[in-house]
């Protein structure tokens, strides 16, 4: 068997033998290894099944990505843990990565090739999220203005009003589900996707319940990028009617990410009355309407203070100013919630408002809007147009 | 968002050719080679229409692949390789009408 295997061609993007590494690895002796693991189909050796995307060394590691199917990731796991046993056995290897990569159909060709018959061109809708009826940004220009807050409240509300809700935290830099719902277990994994928490009905993911409270999380674009897409769709939603997306303050690269990589059924802008957040507010909206994601509603927070001792009202942000700017933009004012030192520690306590005091006014205020945005939502999005290539079956 | 929203795009003749209609009524065709010159990828952003050109060569270019991009736009992946510029509707209906 293993002679057989000894000269099997790799593919032309294999690189990295010879490129003047010191204690070179033994090709032969690689692919001696990888002879004794069967490919995707489960019989061939993986070095003649074709499925060997690429294989690189450096050093004392070898890096080797494995083409599959995408349908068969699940089942690909075992050769992939075979195959980095194999290549770790070997002798002088360190270490050995080995992925499984599925961007290409196996012995597609590469990009660039002028193939006749090549494969016909294929559609491909963005898929949405499996299960999630509704999605549905929560967002602010501008930071501070209790975006999360509204968030785990409305999840919270939305629950109470009887829909299937769940609460995606995507503020990866300043994550805060977990200090509001007051979770500090792990989440489970279950054949590499999460298990989302649960807490007041409302399930919930967030960066925040993988790293200490204390960590901070020092990213560049391209990290935030998959961190979102694995938040989306690595974590196990189930049948939800709305999954709330709680954003990060801005226009960057959550924002952008998530509008390209779902279909998203609209945005709510959180905004406090006063000017200065009101600017960035017209920000945020201004950006989901560049990417066609329909804005749901503004809800004013901080909308105005009664002093618990005089009861007296204090519009400490101004006041109105929300509900001026959704005129003012034609779209729909989905209520205002005062300043409360009751919902701030409810919040830091680890219990939405809406969960600890169901049948006070804060409650209702979040379940009027809750209301409100479930109406909207029904009917929302202008659906998606159908794309069609002909001549392909 | 009253701009004209696609209700169906349909790549033709073996990726050659993409028509789009719009709920207004109306349809735009555009051929792969005139898509690919005016790529919106950033990629593309420095080149001139001469270099663009250079780069696909003689070659007939067709759409080998076309993708949604949330619900805003459409990346096609040309036979040449190219898969990074992002069409969105306006951008598309501008091209239609241009030509």
């Amino acid at each position: 068997m293993a002679d057989n295997t000894k000269r099997a061609p790799l593919p032309p993007r294999a690189e990295g033998f010879g490129r003047g590494s010191p204690q070179l690895i033994d090709e032969n002796a690689i692919l001696d290894a990888l002879a004794a693991v069967p490919g995707p189909d489960g019989a061939t050796p993986l070095p003649r099944s074709g499925a060997i995307g690429g294989l690189t060394q450096r050093e004392d590691r070898i890096y080797l990505s494995i083409v599959i199917e995408a349908k068969d990731a699940a089942k690909s796991e075992a050769m992939r843990l075979a195959a980095q046993d194999a290549l770790a056995s070997v002798a002088g290897v360190k270490a050995a990565i080995v992925t499984l990569t599925s961007e290409r159909a196996p012995g597609a060709p590469a990009a660039h090739a002028h193939q006749p018959g090549a494969k016909a061109p294929r559609p491909k809708a963005v898929e949405s999220v499996k299960g999630v009826r509704h999605l549905v940004a929560v967002a602010s220009g501008k930071g501070g203005v209790g975006k999360s807050t509204t968030a785990a409240n409305l999840a919270v509300a939305m629950a109470l009003e009887g829909w299937k809700v769940g609460l995606l935290d995507a503020d990866v830099f300043g994550p805060s589900a977990p200090r509001l719902f007051g979770l500090k277990d792990k989440p489970q994994v279950e054949d590499n996707f999460v298990v989302p928490l649960q807490a007041y009905g409302v399930k919930i993911m967030s960066i925040g319940l993988m790293i200490d409270e204390n960590a901070p999380v020092v990213w560049r674009g391209p990290m935030v990028m998959s961190a979102i897409t694995q938040l989306l769709r690595e974590v196990i939603w189930g049948e939800l009617d709305a999954l709330i997306v709680d954003m990060p303050p801005g226009t960057g690269d959550v924002q952008l990410t998530l509008a390209q990589s779902a279909p998203l059924s609209g945005a709510v802008i959180v905004s406090t009355p006063q000017d200065l957040a009101l600017i960035d507010a017209r920000r945020g909206i201004a950006m989901f309407d560049k990417v066609k994601i329909p804005t749901l509603g503004i809800i004013e927070n901080m909308s105005y203070f009664i002093c618990p001792h005089c009861g007296g009202r204090s519009d400490i942000f101004a006041h109105g100013g929300a509900r001026r700017e959704a005129q003012a933009r034609g779209v729909p004012f989905l209520g205002e919630v005062p300043l409360d030192i009751a919902i701030r520690e409810t919040s830091d306590a680890g219990t939405p408002i809406v969960a600890a005091q169901p049948d006070g006014a804060h409650a209702k205020a979040f379940r009027a809007i809750a209301r409100n945005l479930m109406r909207g939502l029904d009917g929302a999005r202008r659906a998606a147009p159908q794309i069609v290539v002909e001549g392909a079956a | 968002m009253s701009e004209p929203w696609p209700v169906k795009i349909t790549l033709g003749d073996g990726g050659r050719s993409l028509t789009v209609a719009f709920d207004d009524g109306q349809t735009i065709a555009l051929c792969a080679v005139a898509l690919r010159l005016a790529t919106p990828s950033v990629e593309a952003k420095r080149l001139t229409l001469d270099q663009r050109k250079a780069e696909i060569g003689e070659k007939p270019v067709r759409i080998t692949a076309l993708e949604a991009v949330g619900n805003y736009a459409i990346r096609p992946t040309f036979d040449d390789g190219h898969s990074t510029g992002i069409y969105s509707w306006s951008y598309l209906l501008e091209l239609g009408t241009r030509a």
